[in-house]
């Protein structure tokens, strides 16, 4: 894999000096790798803002220069005594041989210990601008697929200089694997296989220096034999499908019809199928039904609300505050506008566009709605790396990234190129203003806290943008992302889209792309981001591109040969619907809409949850089911976690006690409809589970109803059982 | 610094048995139902609002219009076929005198009301296509729907009236096939009104539906919806012409038939029925409209020759020009040159917000090697506050060459984003010094909106407020011209430097009921302005919300039985002295604490309020520093009576400042206090300025005389400077501080007294 560095310039010229084994070790060469190595620099220990007992290092030695003055000279030079090297506290502590709080970290006997003591004897010098520079570090193997026999693998991690010399640093290195169930790794480089199949990823650092190996865990030694249909698999199918043979497993059955249509529409259009809907799609004996049922739910305008909703997350459209009547027509109208891309179609690449260059009133431009709550530096810099990126990029704010490339300079350079977003007028007797006018202001400038210098505005990855002193580098920035060839554009929405869809992204989680967490398929991810891009960022296309995959008509139930799997989509994993979908699916089944309060009266009858404008319309229900705060572009901030509270909201709801008792509900009309149990139970479970009763369920159904003498509170109480059951509650 | 003091004394506390009529509710007119009605029709009107009692007519600037009340509450209107189309002021006139305005369209398409209920998917009401629908949302949640008729590739615009026209509503328009897929969605086009301009892809049932963005309601959210295939102007190219000139310009719209339509326009002065926003009080403009379209549109007008921006990368300015341009993409930027001297000054002034036009100006000038030397500033000043807010994004400012040479202005939008916008234009003047003004006048209510009424035997308080452009400091007179009769309003001067005064309306015990208009003109430095008129549209909004009028409304209000009367001391006031102004109340009744106050008092001037428990007589004193620029002011008094729930206003008191002469300064060291039966010296020292030689005179004064303190006054003759007053406390001198004691200078030319100064005393008087 292409790995893209991103070092300051700083970081850039960490050096080795080649003939440093016959010679006095070099401080950046060798030194510093082995704090890394030994923890010192860690973030729990000296690596964390301000130090250790007053002691403080860079974290993980990204700031050499730093480190070498606390190391040599800081406190007068106290923690090394050149006189007897070996009596130099820095040793002392590190040996244990005075109190430390850190513990033993080195035992003098190592050649680690030597190395230090020769730095230090040799007149503790810091990096001569001679010095070879280390250029990268390369791991072999870099993949490897274990299999029974091989339960341990040795790494092997050489680094290469500017002058074309090599060494071997795997003592020296560091190891962290991705997926600890799966693979661990110790502290020499040696992989050791657990007893769960999967793929994992090893990050290796050196210096400043990453490498990544990956591998492969099989569920069986053998491949699982496919159904012949998959051995034909084209498109985005024959990626996952190279993927199962590499770990030796198949793919569940197909989704049964009655599955897929419930699954499709809940997962497209956030709304339960009808029974009608349900029972003309499996009537329909088309050959395309699947992708006629897509382009129906992609037409219809809950499509258009269910995205809208998730983006609204995303974008951050918050309404709370004690404000929230002032901030509702400005978040209505973002919602709306959010809403309306996606019902238009509009280009992914204008979407973003449109958001990251926005100007002028909040109260006619929606997208200008997304500075109300986005309004620091720190959060221009990661809405947007987290939103449209897919990386996240904070930690990047105080420190080098510790897992990636990401330096203090690629974050405050993003930083720069909203340094110039002026905002004014407004209403500012708010929580948040609202209302306001954002503009290209004259200046605006982000200094680099450590450096002082003036940051120019960049991209992440990007060379500095060359504007003029009138240019938004606003535009520049959107300019850079929607280029074909961008690296984080395409893939980041495309792996969003897969993780809606599919449960879990190619990526996982779907914001945190990078070197160290790679993609479970890679060729399926760059198909779908090539084809996504190819399309012009057409984003329905991506979402037919997706649930026409084989991937997504499988069915949720795992088989022997798929187990264990949680990463390579061999069957659809449930998930539990999201809070408004829920909500909006008892609406639906039970034939009461739910009333949503507004600033001044209620929205209007029939206003669905998943429509909205914003997190601050009162309803304990979409709360404890984890609708979010919209606090972060972080999806994550939606919880689909199983709590007491959801299990206590199912049984004493008032919400769902009122569904259940309306008299102008479907319980109610079933008390009164007359019909044989039967008939009514046959209704039910098409309405709630898209599928016909068993027989044993019916059976039991209608016993229990027959058992009852209140016909109305009968009904309510099946379909109260019904609607709490996992079958009712998850998308499957 | 203690500007404003006020002595009162209890002259007359004889109680009356009448007591003082409360003031009178203010009429507010929130909504008028429907809004507009075509020429030539009649249209029964209803409307809503505070304080509407009694009832007897409305009034609208509409010559032959004829009003027919049919109830309390409702009217006909017979509109004249005549009247040209656009936006009036309607105000209702009853008990309360006449109401602040609600807009009122005139169209020449055909009416429709809205017939609820139209407001569920299956039931929209019909109507036919060049229609003008007249609704409200009347609830939260509620949704309105209109039914049309299009073919195939009929281009049927849909252009929702609401915010422009003063209604709560923030519309959202939608427009749903028959199977009910919606086709086209707007939430804001024309400010945040929507505009829909819709294709019909098929013959067919269309739907369109209104609501509000967060689903508010109430009879304050109406609208007009224009269905229409006719021909719209939207903006026109140039959009300012030269006075007094024809000028061909292209006027660009929708269902024009063409891309745009050109026409030859000439400025005639008349009225403006569009909205106006509170900061386009700046500069003249005239109505245009082009036969057969919807509504006018308004040109600016300028007096220099007009320009449009051409293709050249840098366009040749005159100094004495204005320029026309169009920044359609986001990031344009126009760029133009002017030559000027050293030392020559330049006046640059923009105009895009106040033209309407959807930009945010910047305009920054450069020398010969592109250094940005200046950049123009928004004008960040709201004169009006939240009842007239004349802010705007325009920037102006003041341009000294500082060398010979050409000079590059450079214009560009900074609100322009990605999207291309044809309707961003923008004017910039490029002129010398030549100073101007622009003028309004509004109410000095701040709480609602409120219409001119002038009690019948009282007074009415209006504030006028002044923009002041390309280097106008000087003072402005503002007077009434035509007054009905038995109504008074003296001139008034707005003092220089300063940016607002007030007007004083009286009617006398006399007066027959009046509802009309009152015209008001400006003079200075031999201009002539007229006085425009303004108003708020609503209260407790997050933003300030205020518009032009037609025209300034005037009527008589309900009688009032008390007034203040305000005799300042001297009619002319030097800098560093105190003008003593004696305060007269008359009533039959008895008043209640009551606090003064001055309005409209020069804005280096101070303003404290003074309480005062029951009394009728007594004197207000201002101390006008010598920062203040001489010059004439007018400002007045004003008496809260707040348990009779009463404000009464004085006359204006116009006063003429002049430089200091003697410059009165008494000596820290002077003692603070002094003790029943003791003398203290106070010492001062009065320096003669401006070629002042002759004498003066010093001595203790206090409004109604010393109480309980002896001095003799002191002469300055010759080069003397400095002095002392020996002052005497009585045996029974009132203790505690004398309040407003001043010590007094009196400069003489010939025995004659000429010069004033003076200083307040701070004395107490112990045991």
């Amino acid at each position: 894999m292409t790995r893209v560095r991103f070092a300051s310039g700083l970081l850039a010229c960490v050096v080795l000096t080649a003939s440093v084994n016959a010679q006095a070790p070099a401080y950046f060469a060798d030194v510093v790798p082995l704090l890394t190595k030994l923890g010192c620099n860690g973030g729990g220990c000296h690596g964390k803002a301000g130090g250790q007992n007053h002691f403080a290092l860079s974290l993980l030695g990204f700031e050499p220069d730093l480190d070498f003055e606390s190391i040599v000279q800081e406190a007068r030079g106290r923690r090394l005594f050149s006189a007897d090297p070996k009596n130099s506290l820095f040793l002392l502590k590190a040996t244990g041989a005075v109190a430390h709080g850190g513990g033993k970290r080195l035992a003098s006997d190592t050649q680690d210990y030597q190395t230090i003591l020769r730095w230090i004897e040799a007149g503790a010098r810091p990096a001569s601008p001679a010095d070879p520079v280390l250029q990268r570090i390369t791991v072999t193997p870099d993949r490897k697929v274990f299999d029974a026999a091989t339960r341990l693998h040795p790494l092997r991690v050489t680094a290469h200089f500017s002058t074309g010399a090599t060494r071997d640093v795997t003592r020296q290195a560091v190891y962290q694997s991705n997926e600890p169930e799966i693979a661990e790794t110790d502290d020499n480089g040696i992989v050791l296989v657990k007893n769960r199949s999967g793929l994992f990823a090893v990050m290796v650092r050196y210096a400043d220096q990453i490498a990544v190996f990956h591998g492969v865990v099989p569920h069986a030694q053998k491949s699982a034999p496919l159904p012949s249909a998959w051995e034909k698999a084209t498109g985005i199918d024959q990626h996952l499908v190279a993927n199962w043979k590499r770990l030796g497993i198949a793919p569940s059955a197909p989704a049964s019809d009655e599955e897929f249509i419930r699954r499709a529409s809940l997962d497209i259009c956030g709304t339960l199928p009808t029974p009608e809907e349900v029972k003309a799609y499996v009537a329909d004996a088309r050959p395309d039904k699947r992708a006629k049922l897509i382009d129906r739910l992609l037409d219809r305008p809950e499509y258009a609300s269910n995205f809208a909703l998730r983006w609204g997350d995303i974008l951050r459209n918050r309404g709370k505050g004690y404000s929230t009547r002032f901030q509702r027509p400005g978040t209505a109208m973002f919602t709306n506008w959010i809403r309306d891309a996606f019902a238009d179609n509009m280009p992914y690449d204008r979407f973003v566009s449109e958001i990251l260059t926005a100007s002028g009133s909040q109260e006619t431009n929606p997208p200008a709605v997304w500075y109300r709550t986005v309004r620091t530096g720190p959060e221009y810099v990661e809405s947007v790396a987290q939103a449209f990126l897919g990386v996240r990029i904070q930690c990047a704010q105080c420190h080098h990234h510790p897992a990636e490339a990401w330096s203090q300079a690629d974050y405050f350079q993003l930083a720069a190129v909203f340094a110039r977003v002026g905002r004014k007028g407004g209403f500012a007797d708010a929580e948040v203003p609202t209302g306001e006018i954002i503009f290209l202001a004259d200046e605006g400038e982000v200094v680099h806290p450590r450096t002082k210098q003036t940051m120019r505005p960049r991209a992440p990855g990007s060379a500095e943008f060359k504007l003029g002193k009138y240019d938004d580098p606003r535009r520049a920035l959107a300019q850079w992302m929607t280029t074909k060839d961008n690296p984080y554009f395409a893939r980041t929405m495309a792996n969003r889209m897969w993780g809606h869809f599919l449960g879990r992204g190619i990526v996982h989680p779907i914001d945190d792309a990078r070197s160290t967490n790679p993609p479970s398929n890679p060729e399926l991810l760059d198909a779908l981001a090539k084809g996504f891009a190819d399309s012009g960022y057409d984003i329905k296309q991506l979402v037919r591109t997706i649930c026409n995959s084989s991937a997504y008509g499988l069915s949720s139930i795992p088989e022997d040969a798929n187990q264990d799997d949680v990463q390579s989509f061999a069957r659809y994993y449930p998930r539990r619907l999201p809070a408004e979908v829920l909500l909006d699916a008892l609406g639906q089944v039970l034939e009461a809409p739910t009333k949503f309060r507004s600033v001044a009266g209620d929205f209007p009858k029939g206003t669905r949850a998943i429509e909205l404008p914003d997190e601050a319309v009162p309803s304990n229900f979409l709360d404890v089911f984890g609708r979010p705060a919209r606090n972060s572009a972080c999806e994550c901030e939606r919880v689909d976690a199983p709590a007491l509270g959801q299990t206590l909201e199912m049984v004493s709801s008032v919400e769902l006690q009122e569904k259940l008792t309306t008299d102008k509900g479907y319980v109610a009309r079933l008390a009164k409809n007359g019909q044989p149990h039967a008939h009514n139970v046959r209704d039910v479970f098409q309405r709630v589970f898209a599928r016909a009763p068993r027989t044993r369920e019916l059976n039991l159904a209608v016993e229990f109803l027959e058992s009852q003498t209140d016909r109305k509170e009968a009904y309510g109480s099946l379909l109260w059982a019904l609607l709490a059951t996992n079958e009712f509650l998850f998308n499957h | 610094m203690r500007c404003v003091r006020l002595l009162a004394v209890v002259l007359c506390a004889t109680l009356g048995s009448m007591p003082i009529r409360a003031d009178s509710p203010n009429p507010v007119l929130n909504a008028v139902f429907p809004p507009g009605g075509k020429a030539g029709a009649s249209v029964t009107v209803s409307v809503e609002g505070l304080n509407l009692e009694g009832l007897r007519d409305l009034y609208v600037a509409m010559p032959k219009l004829v009003v027919t009340k049919l109830d309390a509450k409702r009217f006909r209107l017979d509109i004249p076929p005549e009247t040209p189309p656009g936006v009036y002021d309607l105000r209702t006139i009853g008990l309360h005198g006449m109401s602040s305005p609600r807009a009122f369209v005139v169209s020449q398409r055909t009416e429709v009301l809205e017939a609820e209920p139209n407001d569920s998917a299956d039931a929209p009401q019909a109507v036919d296509l060049d229609v003008v629908a007249s609704g409200r949302i009347e609830k939260p949640g509620d949704v309105d729907g209109y039914a049309f008729s299009a073919k195939k590739g009929q281009r049927v615009v849909l252009e929702c009236w609401a915010e422009r026209i003063d209604s709560k509503l923030r519309a959202v328009l939608d427009v749903h096939d028959s199977s009910g897929k919606r086709l086209a969605v707007q939430r804001q086009a024309q400010g945040v009104d929507p505009l829909v301009d819709f294709l019909a892809p098929v013959d067919g049932v269309y739907v369109a539906k209104l609501f509000d963005l967060s689903f508010l309601g109430s009879p304050s959210h109406f609208y007009r919806l224009d269905i229409d295939t006719k021909p719209r102007v939207e903006f026109a190219f140039p959009c300012v012409v030269t006075r007094g000139q024809t000028t061909r310009v292209k006027l660009f719209g929708r269902n024009l038939g063409q891309e745009f339509v050109e026409v030859d326009v000439t400025p005639r002065p008349g009225s403006l029925p569009m909205p106006m926003r509170s900061c386009q009080m700046v500069g003249d403009f005239f109505a245009y409209h082009l036969p057969g379209s919807n509504l006018p549109i308004l040109f600016g007008v300028t007096d220099v020759p007009v320009v449009v921006k051409d293709a050249a990368a840098v366009q040749e300015l005159a100094i004495g020009s204005e320029v026309c341009g169009q920044l359609a993409a986001g990031d344009e930027i126009h760029e133009f040159s002017v030559t000027a001297r050293k030392g020559e000054v330049l006046w640059l002034e923009a105009f895009g917000e106040r033209i309407g036009s959807p930009v945010d100006l910047e305009v920054a000038v450069l020398d010969a090697t592109r250094n940005e030397i200046m950049k123009l500033a928004d004008d960040v000043d709201n004169l009006g506050g939240y009842r007239f807010p004349t802010n705007h994004s325009d920037p102006s400012g003041r341009f000294v060459a500082p060398a010979d040479g050409r000079y590059t202005i450079l214009v560009r939008n900074v609100i322009g984003g990605l999207r291309r916008d044809p309707r961003r234009l923008y004017r910039l003047s490029v002129r010398r010094e030549e100073p101007d003004f622009d003028l309004a006048v509004i109410s000095r209510r701040t709480d609602q909106p409120a219409g001119f009424n002038v009690p019948v035997g009282g007074r009415e308080l209006l504030e006028v407020v002044a923009i002041r452009r390309r280097g106008m400091s000087g003072p402005i007179k503002v007077t009434a011209e035509t007054l009905p009769a038995g109504m008074h309003c003296p001139d008034v001067w707005i003092g220089p430097g300063q940016d607002r005064a007030v007007l004083v309306l009286s009617a006398s015990d006399s007066c027959p009921p009046f509802a009309g208009s009152l015209h008001l003109v400006g003079h200075a430095d031999g201009r002539v302005r007229p006085v425009r008129g303004g108003a708020m549209v609503w209260p407790q909004q997050t933003t300030p919300s205020g518009r032009l009028t037609q025209e300034i409304p005037l009527a008589t209000g309900p009688p009032a039985n008390a007034s203040l009367t305000a005799t300042p001391a001297h009619s002319v006031v030097y800098q560093e002295s105190i003008l003593e102004v004696a305060i007269d109340i008359e009533t039959a009744g008895p008043l209640g604490a009551m606090q003064l106050s001055a309005l409209g008092q020069p804005r280096l001037v101070g303003k404290p309020l003074v309480v005062l428990a029951s009394v009728k007589k007594g004197w207000i004193c201002f101390a006008f520093p010598a920062t203040l620029p001489p010059g004439p002011y007018t400002f007045a008094l004003q008496a809260e009576i707040a348990p009779l729930n009463k404000t009464l206003v004085s006359n204006p008191i116009t006063v003429e400042i002049r430089p200091a002469r003697i410059a009165l300064e008494i000596d820290p060291r002077t003692p603070t206090k002094i003790a029943r039966g003791k003398i203290i010296q106070l010492r001062f020292s009065a320096e003669r300025r401006h070629g002042f030689l002759g004498k003066i005179h010093t001595e203790l004064t206090a409004p109604g005389g010393v109480a309980g303190l002896l001095s003799r006054g002191v002469t300055f003759v010759g080069q003397t400077e400095t002095g002392a007053l020996q002052v005497i406390a009585t045996e029974d001198a009132p203790l505690g501080r004398q309040p407003f004691l001043r010590l007094e200078a009196v400069g003489t030319v010939e025995d004659q007294p000429l010069f004033r100064a003076s200083r307040f005393v701070e004395l107490e008087i112990t045991e």
